[in-house]
């Protein structure tokens, strides 16, 4: 049964769910196939790292199923299991120690994160650049609040800190970056 | 740069920022997923094993001495009951060494076991 026949086999992702819970592993499939995607983006998208990246995928649906027992449906599965996702990339980012590697010069920028080469692509990547330069917890508010569009309050609830400090750290963060890419200032309208 | 020009940056640009390729590597993630579920399945079944191996092995230290206190102990109440039974012998046959040299023996033996006794008792 391919994975959309066994997602119409439930009549709602709450039967889903609590079929995953029950261990059965078509349910389980089904999740993760609905899921793996956006999550692997986002892993992506904050390490920059493929290999990474497909780690943390690994452990968030680990987390996940092993603590599906605890959703109790006060937010929708797709904002829990983000909440997970989260939480593992960042403890990831920081037991792996990656951010060394992080730390790029802008002149070095080189080919981090472009994916295609496009006319005003050194304006690309200064920016990328600079977000890459960013110290990791300003990215990581970054990354969420501006790229992925999360709300400072679910930011605050998957890093465990107060929205107060979410804010505060993207406002830092946008500072830095206005500094490191004054620079196109001139090149951009106002 | 004002905020306004991070913005339009941002906007612009913002989701090509470590845009993940094409191909994503998802069908490989999830059997490994289940590989570490399964594995995970079994921990319970190999604590409980590692635990009762373990509570065999303390018992097994502990139980080892009392057992051998025991069957000491059964020993020397067999032999007693084997002395008084020589001490009839003997009295009933004063002048036959075979009973007076076996009661010797059994009586050094007696002592023998009851020190044997003595110390596994301390021991425990």
């Amino acid at each position: 049964m391919n994975a959309r026949a066994v997602e119409t086999s439930y009549s709602d992702e709450g039967d889903l769910v609590a079929a995953a819970i029950r261990n059965e592993r078509r349910a389980q499939d089904a999740l993760y196939n609905r899921y793996a995607g956006g999550i692997y983006r986002l892993a992506h998208r904050m390490t920059g790292d493929p290999d990474l990246a497909s780690d943390l995928t690994q452990d968030t649906f680990i987390r996940g199923f092993r603590s599906l027992a605890t959703f109790r449906h006060e937010s929708t599965f797709h904002t829990w299991l983000y909440r997970i996702a989260v939480s593992v990339i960042v403890s990831g980012l920081r037991s792996r120690k990656r951010k060394e590697a992080r730390h790029v010069p802008l002149e070095m920028a080189g080919a981090i994160g472009a994916t295609h080469v496009h006319a005003d692509e050194p304006v690309r990547r200064k920016l990328y650049a600079a977000i890459d330069a960013l110290p990791p917890g300003y990215r990581t508010v970054f990354v969420l609040h501006e790229i992925e569009g999360f709300s400072h309050a679910e930011i605050a609830r998957s890093l465990g800190v107060s929205e107060s400090t979410s804010q505060g750290q993207l406002f830092r963060a946008r500072a830095k970056l206005r500094e490191s890419l004054s620079s196109l200032a001139g090149e951009l309208r106002s | 740069m004002n905020d306004k020009q991070l913005d339009h940056l941002i906007e612009r640009y913002g989701q090509g920022y470590n845009h993940a390729p094409d191909g994503l590597p998802i069908a490989s993630i999830l059997e490994k997923v289940h590989q570490r579920l399964e594995r995970r399945r079994y921990w319970p079944a190999i604590a409980a094993l590692a635990a009762a191996a373990v509570i065999v092995i303390i018992a097994s230290m502990t139980l080892r001495p009392r057992t051998e206190v025991i069957q000491a102990t059964q020993a020397n109440a067999a032999l007693e009951s084997a002395i008084e039974a020589a001490e009839k012998a003997v009295r009933v046959n004063p002048d036959d060494p075979y009973f007076v040299k076996h009661l010797s023996a059994m009586k050094e033996n007696a002592a023998e076991f009851e020190k044997i006794s003595t110390r596994l008792s301390r021991s425990l």
